[in-house]
């Protein structure tokens, strides 16, 4: 009865666009938040059919004193899920009702010439299944001792189509270096291996950002939007924990987390400050040295599978209004990381699958810095950007990711490069370069006892 | 095995008898030659029981049941209930509904796993007859006529619907009820199919009435008797020539 009970809170709110469905399960406080999780994703999922029937079983009508997010979870449960898991009122209500609403069900399944409950979700992304990746942090660790950890514990190497892949096998990214992938049922929540950070969960979209922009050791780096922090972690061991990262998030609780995983990862060159990076002043000493920067802004998270946002989106979400605002803010965030002095290379990427957060910011970013060029990223990924009206080569430059097709999450990423002749170098960079693994040394030592920053 | 049979020179004797893959109910009559021809057919494997609902004869419009269970209307006496109930197997359910409809036989029509029911059917009753059949229930009708159980007849292996189905109609209730259909009549032309004849998963009465084409097409699409096994006794015979030739 609670889980229900407490579901009809978490789906109410979701379709009202109160957060996502993650995070309003985590804060009800329920206690067994796997089931509850489970529940409202399923739920979200059949949402149309479970309408669909409402109407033509008039369930409504017969059924007063339901809210209709609490009769969909009901519904859902009684009809595809274990069966109604409670008693009293909420049972008799469905149980009622249960002839009608079964009879309709094989009336739909009828009339669209289908078998299983499954065939019903029409919503191309709630159906697809991507796999569980697992970066190798090797800050920690190297692949191969992973892999013969994993190994010695029953798992095996597989070659070929990860969707034929079984629980206990794993296979080795041909995109992304240090990159695992596993059967999407696998639970390594509980795994030594992740818990000592050896192992940490990132999408293998996420990861194609940081592997672009491939800083060297002993450099210096801008995280724009870091939180929560993966990609970060991934560019430090990219580096080999030398160098320095900066990174700024606007939210605090995020950055807390951030910090956890940070640490768990065992990043030693990171320096995380609460702020927007928009106020970061370019000319501040501190970044002169700043190389890459990878940008990752907010974004309207529609490439996401998990976030399951496509089904709580209703017009507001994805409204033209909403994009736009968005879109303003992710072409300000890459117009400022490329007006860094001495910044060459910035990778620019988003979850989104909208063309208006996607190329649309690329082109003018390009319109407003005459001195960048795209670079092509993974020569040897297929899909590419959407061509856009006087943005075709350049489209090919870029990288997406579709969820059916490649098995990660909706992703989209350029890099940027500063063209040749527009490296200018004035006697004072050439001075500072010549000069700059000397004076790194200090500005660390120094780094340590500031306290306005958060050293991790 | 079909099976010509008359009720006291009336030929509709779906109106007088009730067959299941458990049971069978037939009307108590003047004379016993309905009851033997039934009784002939079936006594070995079910039990064939006299009935009447609330003093009536005409118990196959008035209840409804498959081999699970068995539906009366509120008006059966006591007595006879008790009767029923002491003649049938006991894993058989028996319950009496309160419904405004009470020929429960004229407007519902099913099978061990699906029902068609009477679009106005009572929602309470629709209830019980899932529970009770332990069937699918689907409120629908047959040619634009609501009393499905006169117009229609099937058993688990196939069904006989109004001669003036459409084939389109046809094709949503075979995928409804997953069992191939035909349209037809009985009787020489009549169309109340459900009165005029009761099916099982092995044997079929119809009236005397019925033409040799009629049943013909009844044995073939409830693929009673001879028809299923055509196919795989002329396998068998060839198998066994070939055998005996090498």
């Amino acid at each position: 009865m609670a889980l229900y009970r407490v579901g009809e809170v978490v789906l109410s709110k979701a379709l009202k666009q109160k957060g996502s469905v993650k995070n309003l399960v985590f804060a009800s406080k329920y206690r067994n938040v796997k089931e509850l999780y489970a529940l409202v994703c399923e739920t979200l999922k059949y949402s149309e059919v479970l309408d669909e029937i409402f109407v033509s079983s008039k369930f409504f009508k017969h059924c007063k004193g339901l809210s209709k997010p609490l009769a969909k979870l009901l519904v859902y449960d009684f009809l595809f899920g274990k069966g109604i898991q409670c008693s009293g009122k909420y049972k008799r209500a469905v149980m009622a009702n249960k002839s009608s609403l079964q009879s309709t069900l094989a009336r739909i399944k009828m009339k669209k010439k289908i078998i299983t409950n499954a065939e019903l979700i029409t919503d191309p992304i709630a159906n697809v299944k991507i796999p569980k990746y697992l970066r190798v942090n090797t800050l920690k660790t190297t692949l191969k001792s992973v892999t013969n950890c994993l190994k010695s514990e029953g798992y095996n190497l597989f070659e070929g189509n990860w969707k034929k892949m079984g629980i206990k096998e794993f296979k080795i990214d041909e995109h992304i270096d240090n990159l695992l992938v596993f059967n999407d049922k696998v639970n390594f929540h509980k795994h030594d291996l992740y818990l000592n950070g050896h192992l940490i969960f990132q999408d293998k979209a996420s990861c194609i950002p940081a592997q672009v922009l491939n800083p060297q050791s002993n450099q210096t780096v801008i995280d724009a939007c870091a939180a929560p922090g993966n990609k970060t972690s991934h560019l430090s061991s990219l580096m080999n924990n030398t160098g320095t990262i900066y990174a700024f998030d606007l939210d605090l609780k995020r950055i807390r987390t951030m910090k956890t995983l940070l640490d768990r990862a065992g990043v030693a060159n990171c320096e995380v400050t609460q702020s927007n990076f928009l106020h970061v002043k370019k000319d501040d000493l501190k970044y002169k040295d700043v190389r890459y920067i990878l940008v990752d802004p907010s974004c309207s998270g529609s490439g996401m599978v998990q976030r399951l946002s496509h089904l709580t989106d209703n017009a507001e979400s994805s409204s033209d209004k909403r994009l736009s605002s968005l879109s303003k803010f992710q072409l300000q965030v890459l117009n400022h990381a490329l007006s860094f002095p001495q910044v060459e290379r910035v990778a620019y990427s988003t979850c989104s699958i909208h063309d208006i957060e996607n190329e649309d910011v690329v082109k003018q970013a390009l319109a407003n810095n005459s001195k960048f060029k795209l670079v092509k990223c993974l020569p040897t990924w297929t899909r590419r950007g959407h061509a856009l009206k006087g943005f075709t080569d350049e489209a090919e430059m870029c990288v997406r990711c579709q969820p059916e097709l490649d098995g990660t999450n909706g992703f989209f990423i350029a890099l940027f490069e500063r063209t040749q002749s527009s490296v200018i170098c004035p006697a004072e960079h050439v001075q500072a370069k010549l000069i700059r693994p000397r004076k790194r040394k200090p500005r660390k030592s120094n780094g340590k006892t500031d306290s306005n920053k958060i050293k991790v | 095995m079909a099976v010509r049979v008359q009720f006291e020179n009336n030929n509709d004797i779906g109106v007088f008898s009730k067959l299941t893959n458990a049971y069978c109910l037939v009307a108590v009559g003047g004379s016993e030659n309905f009851y033997s021809t039934f009784e002939a057919e079936l006594a070995d494997t079910i039990p064939v029981v006299h009935a009447s609902i609330a003093g009536c004869r005409i118990i196959g419009r008035m209840c409804v049941g498959n081999r699970n269970g068995l539906i009366m209307p509120y008006s059966t006496t006591d007595q006879e209930l008790q009767h029923i109930r002491n003649c049938l197997p006991d894993e058989i359910k028996i319950q009496r509904v309160e419904e405004r409809l009470s020929a429960l036989g004229n407007v519902v029509s099913c099978n061990d796993y699906v029902a068609l029911v009477h679009p106005d059917l009572d929602r309470e009753t629709e209830e019980i007859l899932a529970d009770v059949l332990k069937v699918e229930v689907f409120r629908q009708t047959v040619t634009d006529q609501v009393l499905v159980g006169s117009y229609c007849c099937f058993s688990n292996q196939g069904g006989l619907v109004h001669p003036k189905t459409s084939v389109e109609a046809q094709d949503e209730l075979s995928s409804l009820l997953q069992v191939p259909l035909v349209a037809g009549t009985v009787n020489r032309g009549s169309e109340v199919i459900g009165g005029g004849m009761v099916v099982n998963d092995w044997c079929a009465f119809c009236g005397l009435d019925t033409t040799s084409t009629e049943l013909s097409v009844i044995e073939s699409v409830f693929k009673l008797g001879d028809h299923q096994n055509q196919g795989t006794v002329q396998s068998k015979i060839r198998d066994s020539l070939i055998d005996s030739l090498v």
